[in-house]
């Protein structure tokens, strides 16, 4: 009956593979093997959202080497690049330079920062070689993670060792003169244990701009190491990134800074144990260290709302610096009860974060330099959970899903403690053998971090969603897959910037309605047509694309794999500049020489038309717009051994 | 909009029946597994019921699959009485009987340390992969049927592929 309840929360697509007997042609049952056993099968949670897959061969095929490559086309978001040249995720109509309502995970560990809660900083170009597939939620109010609330999950699952059986080293050289160097082994080391390992080094070196005779640059340095132990009960991982990068703008008032860099390093261990053989019982202890080191330096000064002097302009900031140390302990357990039709999740969670300032500092305009430190007194808080979860099966074809979580927050430094419930109700159907439906309706928050406190120097509150509802529909004729889905959510108190650059919590409600509708159309086996278009109904604000759509194609052909994605985003008006719509146009082919070496090249914003992100120059008002990635193209040579 | 919305309400009232009718069988790896091994080793030996001696650091999950998925494999506790061996993952001796019998392994890393291992069934690369070689099939007469002909290698391939050198 466990089978059962699992069938129908990992309803695979309304999977119809009947096992026949030995009649079938052994390339048939081959095949069919294969895909019954993708690792997505396993791993993903319907439950948790709505979900956009990518699994390891749209990956290839695609030569998605970076995480952000796969991020492009997600409806209802728009990518881009904040102030620092960082990536980010506005949601359509919104402006959110640092995207603190993600949730970046690599196979169960949240990686995302602990200063802003952004996993982009350091992760943004994480390598995809050694990841399996990539499954990204929408959805407010995934409870079962235990983590931090968030309204898009992105799950990174890594390769597993027993299916791979190999090494692999990849080179890749950009016409901007970056490169990749991946190299990755996953193997089985004994009868019980296996082992996947990761190093990489990569730089990022992306077009130079110039603004008034001065350098506009944002290119970085990334480093990543991974190393994972698997036994059939028990898991150790140890994951490492590393970024050091221009300032890009920076704060700076003329939006040049002339000096500086941001150095990031996570590192994280997290350990997972099931105790029982049944899984039902699941331990995770994990340790998070990240580090962060800034500095710019402006001749025109910086904009750093908080210190500026509005009277005396000489004592406003022009070179800023900042050492930080942040620091994460969790520890979670949970229990899963199964009983023919219900199956019961009880977990706690214990989470401590620590934040700690070895040195922040500004010079003013006239030379004088001020130590600020921490600039509010809480640098610490503690984090109680508790959560249930029912995923309910009425029969083999209908599931409820209800669940609760109550977070309990203790914070330091006088700042208030907070009390946050978030509740969900889901519902799961397979109506037919055309038809699967799935919705949802939710509560949920998204906390401060700790950046938005010390830049604000507010206790803020949490941002609110009192209520979302979201309903998806799946329809599967044949070859061809047609998607739809619609939604409403409140925001209340959401964290914008006040009229002087501070941020608060705003006082007002938002409304959002998205929509969307997509198509996947399947030519015989090897060829695949994918299109989409999502909008927000009415949207309140119009800071970024409010609609958008894609287009792919995934082909193979002989050894041959070719890939081609067009994605549209609506124009728009930012404060008083028009932001023309845009085609990113990126496309790619693979050349199998053998099967131990493959030849892939790849160009991106082919057309010169991406999507570019707006940004006030703060000393004239007026509005630039710069592009992610002006046109590039990428050579690569992989050689599995 | 209103169109829209519409148009997606028709979809849902059309495909909504009163009850649901058809019932979806999800198909088990562990399941094609076993029936994977079962034609290979029907097509080997050209007989419908196999008897199998499984050897092995993974032999308990592949006895267990057998047991649990397959009508016309029959597990044996000695090579004396099977038709064929299967080298369930790691394993570092077998013993003399088992020799003469015709080996399969699930690691293809076996073809090469046992010179009786017709191939393997294992996973690489993410994928699932079948090899057979040539010279060995040859040598105990074996004439697998055409399907299998892209799977079948000689033995000399066999062996680069295994030093991981072959570009």
């Amino acid at each position: 009956m466990l089978k059962r309840i699992k069938g129908l929360v990992v309803i695979s697509g309304l999977l119809l593979l009947t096992v026949e007997s030995h009649s079938q042609e052994i390339t048939e049952l081959l095949k069919e093997y294969r895909k019954a056993s993708e690792l997505y099968r396993q791993t993903r949670k319907d439950s948790l959202g709505h979900l956009i897959l990518f699994t390891r061969d749209d990956i290839e095929r695609m030569q998605a080497h970076r995480l952000a490559d796969l991020l492009r086309s997600v409806r209802f978001f728009t990518l881009g690049n904040n102030r620092f040249g960082v990536l980010t995720l506005n949601e359509y109509g919104g402006y959110s330079p640092i995207p603190r309502h993600i949730r970046l995970y690599i196979n169960d560990h949240e990686v995302s920062s602990l200063h802003t809660g952004s996993p982009f900083l350091v992760w943004e170009n994480f390598p995809l070689d050694a990841v399996d597939h990539v499954e990204i939620y929408l959805g407010v109010g995934a409870i079962e993670l235990g983590n931090d609330p968030a309204t898009l999950i992105i799950k990174v699952y890594t390769k597993e060792p027993l299916r791979e059986n190999a090494s692999a080293l990849r080179l890749t050289g950009s016409s901007r003169k970056g490169y990749d160097t991946v190299l990755y082994s996953a193997r089985e080391l004994n009868s019980d244990f296996s082992y996947l390992f990761m190093l990489t080094e990569s730089y990022d070196n992306r077009k130079d701009y110039h603004r008034d005779g001065q350098g506009l640059t944002r290119d970085g340095r990334y480093r990543y190491a991974f190393f994972g132990l698997y036994s059939e009960n028990s898991s150790l991982e140890l994951g490492y990134g590393y970024v050091n990068k221009s300032p890009f703008m920076g704060f700076a008032m003329d939006n040049t800074a002339e000096r500086g860099y941001t150095k990031a390093e996570d590192l994280y261990l997290t350990l997972t144990v099931y105790p029982s053989d049944d899984r039902s019982t699941k331990f995770v202890f994990s340790l998070d260290n990240h580090r962060r080191k800034h500095y710019e330096s402006s001749s025109t000064g910086l904009y750093i709302p908080i210190f500026m002097d509005l009277l005396n302009p000489l004592n406003n900031p022009r070179d800023f610096y900042e050492n930080a140390f942040f620091s994460k302990v969790t520890l979670y357990l949970s229990k899963e009860l199964s009983s023919t039709t219900n199956k019961l999740l009880t977990a706690v969670s214990y989470k401590l974060y620590n934040s700690d300032v070895d040195s922040r500092y500004y010079v003013t305009l006239g030379g004088l330099r001020r130590d600020v430190g921490e600039t509010v007194p809480f640098n610490r808080q503690e984090i109680y959970s508790f959560i249930l979860e029912d995923k309910f099966s009425i029969n083999p074809r209908n599931l409820i899903i209800g669940g609760v979580k109550f977070d309990k927050y203790y914070r330091n430094g006088g700042f208030k403690d907070f009390d946050e419930i978030i509740a969900r109700f889901g519902y799961i159907s397979l109506v037919n053998r055309y038809l699967s439906i799935k919705g949802f309706l939710s509560r949920s928050y998204i906390p401060p971090f700790f950046y938005d406190t010390e830049i604000s120097a507010r206790d803020l509150d949490t941002v609110k969603i009192p209520i979302a509802f979201t309903f998806e529909g799946t329809l599967n004729l044949s070859s061809t897959r047609v998607g739809f889905g619609m939604g409403y959510m409140r925001i209340k108190d959401a964290i914008v910037p006040d009229p002087t650059g501070r941020l608060t919590n705003a006082g007002k409600t938002e409304e959002v309605k998205p929509l969307f509708v997509n198509l996947k159309r399947q030519f015989g086996e090897n060829h695949r047509l994918e299109a989409g278009y999502s909008l927000i109904v009415k949207p309140e604000r119009r800071s970024s694309p409010t609609s958008g759509g894609y287009l792919r194609l995934l082909s193979s052909v002989g050894k041959f794999d070719a890939f081609g994605e067009m994605v549209y985003r609506r124009g728009f008006e930012f404060s008083g500049k028009r932001v023309d719509e845009s085609y990113d146009l990126s496309t790619g082919v693979t050349y199998h020489y053998s099967q131990e070496l493959s030849v892939k090249i790849k160009a991106e914003n082919l057309l010169g038309k991406a999507i570019k992100t707006p940004y006030v120059v703060p000393q004239t008002g007026e509005v630039v717009t710069y592009p992610i990635r002006e046109r590039t193209v990428y050579l690569s040579v992989e050689w599995v051994f | 909009m209103k169109n829209l919305l519409s148009f997606l309400t028709l979809i849902l009232l059309t495909f909504v029946p009163a009850h649901p009718q058809i019932d979806v069988s999800y198909s088990k790896p562990e399941e094609l597994e076993v029936k994977i091994l079962e034609k290979l080793f029907q097509d080997i030996l050209g007989k419908e019921r196999v008897r199998v001696f499984v050897i092995g650091d993974k032999k308990e999950h592949y006895r267990r699959g057998i047991e649990d998925y397959s009508d016309n494999l029959h597990l044996v506790t000695n090579c004396g009485g099977a038709d064929i061996v299967l080298l369930a993952g790691q394993i570092s001796s077998i013993p003399e009987d088992c020799l003469k019998k015709p080996l399969f392994s699930t690691r293809r890393e076996n073809i090469s340390k046992f010179r009786g291992c017709l191939g393997a069934f294992y996973w690489k690369k993410g994928r699932p992969n079948i090899v057979l070689i040539k010279e060995r099939l040859e040598e105990r007469g074996i004439k697998m049927p055409k399907e299998y002909r892209r799977y079948i290698e000689s033995e000399g391939r066999a062996t680069e592929l295994r030093r991981g050198f072959r570009i």
